[in-house]
């Protein structure tokens, strides 16, 4: 069954919704403390929340944080040319270092009243492949410059 | 009339497609080659359609040029890093040569329907609009 988010204009509301339809359908997730974000989990874990619209234009934004070495790791210039690069070679995933020197991966799926299990499983597929092969292959950076 | 892909068909017979049924919804559209065309208004976007593991998608592009006189890539990467944490519609980068790119994609379920085309389009320009009034200095230094 869809989940159905018609002339919801709520986004800690449409969160709840989507986290209860997600553990019906047997996804491993889990509504945040504050009860306004929730986790994913597939391959990686991704944290989000839902920004509805009740003018037909829902939007599931996902991140997944990987914590960056405090010592010893790579300069802001060497993160920010690498992810520039990353962005520019590819078209699902959005990559940026946060203020805390994370690096954040960014996902968002627009829908308009109703999602699919289909649509998300698709979703979280598509992620988490082009995340895992980014992964791989920039590996040399990453494995020296993640924990 | 909704757009229905056929999943059947090359990536690019999808795109000229989804580029005639935009164009029937009064859009202004010009083909540029097989793999994209042009949505013309407010900014001018170039729009493909891609099946990643088989999964329909629309990508939306727009590029513009980056300035001559404008030599310090790392300048330029720390603005998009600090772009793409600030905004969630739209992902930015630029490419070696300064053409600042800003880009957004849109999956498709079973069928897109002219309503919901019209949401997207429009979170997308407001998208840029705010990225390009808000940073106007930073970005004007680096675009032509």
């Amino acid at each position: 069954m869809d989940l159905d988010l018609t002339n919801c204009d709520d986004n800690a509301l449409a969160t709840r919704s989507l986290v209860e339809w997600c553990k019906n359908l047997g996804f491993d997730v889990e509504l945040g403390r504050s009860g306004a974000t929730f986790a994913i989990v597939s391959r990686f874990k991704w944290v989000g929340d839902v920004k509805a619209s009740a003018r037909h234009n829902h939007r599931l934004v996902l991140l997944a944080y990987f914590s960056s070495k405090k010592f010893g790791g790579r300069s802001q210039s060497e993160w920010c040319e690498l992810l520039n690069r990353v962005n520019c070679e590819q078209n699902v995933c959005k990559f940026y270092r946060d203020a805390d020197g994370d690096m954040v991966v960014q996902v968002c799926l627009h829908f308009m009243d109703k999602l699919s299990p289909r649509m998300l499983r698709n979703f979280l597929t598509m992620n988490d492949e082009v995340l895992a092969h980014i992964y791989g292959k920039e590996s040399e950076f990453l494995g020296s410059a993640l924990e | 009339m909704n757009f229905i892909p056929d999943t059947e068909q090359s990536n690019e017979a999808n795109t000229r497609a989804l580029g005639t049924w935009v164009e029937t919804l009064g859009y202004k559209v010009s083909l540029l080659g097989d793999e994209c065309f042009i949505l013309h208004g407010r900014q001018n976007i170039g729009v493909w359609f891609t099946q990643p593991g088989g999964v329909p998608k629309i990508v939306f592009n727009v590029l513009m040029l980056g300035s001559k006189n404008h030599r310090d890539p790392d300048a330029r990467a720390r603005l998009a890093n600090e772009l793409n944490e600030l905004y969630n519609h739209v992902k930015v980068s630029f490419a070696p040569d300064g053409t600042f790119r800003c880009q957004a994609s849109l999956l498709i379920d079973r069928e897109l329907s002219p309503l919901f085309w019209s949401k997207v389009i429009r979170v997308f320009e407001s998208g840029l609009e705010q990225v390009f009034r808000l940073h106007q200095e930073e970005l004007g230094q680096m675009l032509d």
